[in-house]
């Protein structure tokens, strides 16, 4: 996970170096690694004896 | 708007807490507990709630969604069923609906939760193997 992770990271940066729009501070590829961790947290609260 | 109903969900959420505690006091009687408890589901639905906003940024199309689930959070949040952080729609890129995956915006975010995706899997079944 965290070599693709870091590869796209890299083509993120190559992108903003080639003048590529600013969305946000947050880059693309850590706006989705934290929507996977998110979505896990998810699952593993179902799995809790009580309701997040 | 989406701000306003954060808002106005941060402002019910105490309300929110206090039925649940009530329900769930009988199984988690110690006030730690209920603590602990409390600040789980607290931290999610925060970290949620600032996700939103980048989410918003990368995927602007993807707001009416999000928008009108805010608004359900709040309509359920006085109901005896509210919709917990664990049960709150994520929207990540692959589960928009297919007008929505097809704008510009869209088709890049999609390329990355593959790739992770499958990197995840990878290590998923990395680990299993390893417990074998």
């Amino acid at each position: 996970m965290q070599d693709v992770r870091l590869e796209l990271a890299k083509s993120d940066s190559n992108l903003a170096a080639q003048g590529g729009p600013f969305i946000h501070k947050t880059s693309l590829t850590s706006f989705i690694t934290r929507g996977l961790e998110l979505e896990e947290q998810q699952y593993v609260s179902e799995s809790l004896p009580f309701t997040l | 708007m989406y701000q306003n109903l954060c808002l106005s969900l941060s402002n019910i959420n105490s309300r929110q807490t206090l039925a649940y505690e009530i329900t769930v006091m009988k199984k988690y009687e110690t006030q730690k507990q209920l603590a602990d408890l409390e600040e789980k589901r607290h931290g999610l639905f925060h970290c949620i709630t600032q996700w939103r906003e980048i989410q918003l940024a990368y995927i602007p199309a993807a707001g009416l969604l999000v928008t009108t689930t805010a608004s359900e959070v709040l309509l359920h949040s006085a109901s005896e069923n509210p919709l917990f952080a664990k049960n709150i729609p994520l929207f990540l890129p692959s589960s928009l609906p297919s007008d929505i995956r097809s704008t510009r915006s869209c088709t890049q975010s999609m390329g990355h939760e593959a790739a992770l995706r499958e990197a995840q899997a990878d290590d998923t079944l990395a680990d299993i193997r390893h417990s074998l």
